[in-house]
């Protein structure tokens, strides 16, 4: 059977990476990267199709 | 901060250091209890839920342009940074101001959000450091039940997904 999602968030953030005042600034460069990646292949597909 | 942090970073330290109040939400703040990038889930945005008032909402604006941020609320360019009548609109509204920058992306200024107020979101945020600064992000619990109560179709598949995931841990 599923867990629960409350039981999943409470056992996620009660996880030692999760401790106040960890330092998440790679989960925002990750993200800025993720998005970086995803326009460039919008502008090479943009190309390839010209 | 460092040179390589990016222009997310770089805006969350921002607006920290500004004294803008505000919870991270959305994938986004999901993202922050990620263990590791590949943990995180893809997102067009970053979303920051704002405290209810024009005074934050204009510092916040302030701070985001000083970064080379432009913004649209409906789909229409925003430029009434300053004008207090109509910012304080935007929060009776509950409207949200999308904050975009040609190359570091693009911030959701949210003034409301589905089944939580910036109160009880605020109140028992998780604190994180981002590029040397302190941001709170919605816990997480929260967060779920926000997309849950949403029940838009790409939150419910979102949800699906995060189970799946997140279920074997």
């Amino acid at each position: 059977m599923a867990k629960p999602l409350a039981d999943i968030a409470r056992q996620i953030s009660g996880a030692p990476w999760n401790r106040p005042g960890t330092d998440k600034t790679w989960v925002v460069n990750a993200m800025a990267q993720a998005l970086k990646f995803q326009r460039e292949v919008r502008q090479a597909k943009r190309v390839e199709r010209r | 901060m460092s040179s390589g942090d990016s222009g997310f970073a770089r805006a969350l330290a921002a607006l920290s250091e500004s004294d803008v109040d505000f919870v991270i939400v959305g994938v986004g703040g999901i993202n922050f209890y990620a263990r590791t990038p590949s943990e995180a889930f893809s997102t067009l945005d970053l979303d920051a839920l704002l405290a209810p008032s024009a005074a934050n909402l204009a510092q916040a604006l302030r701070v985001l342009a000083g970064l080379g941020y432009a913004f649209e609320a409906g789909g229409e360019p925003f430029i009434d940074l300053d004008d207090e009548i109509i910012l304080r609109r935007v929060i009776e509204n509950g409207a949200s101001i999308s904050a975009i920058h040609p190359e570091d992306g693009e911030i959701d200024l949210l003034t409301s959000i589905t089944a939580f107020d910036y109160a009880s979101l605020s109140t028992d945020a998780a604190e994180f450091e981002v590029a040397g600064s302190s941001v709170h992000v919605g816990q997480l619990e929260k967060l779920l039940r926000s997309k849950e109560a949403s029940g838009r179709p790409k939150d419910l598949e979102f949800l699906r997904a995060f189970r799946a995931s997140r279920s074997e841990d």
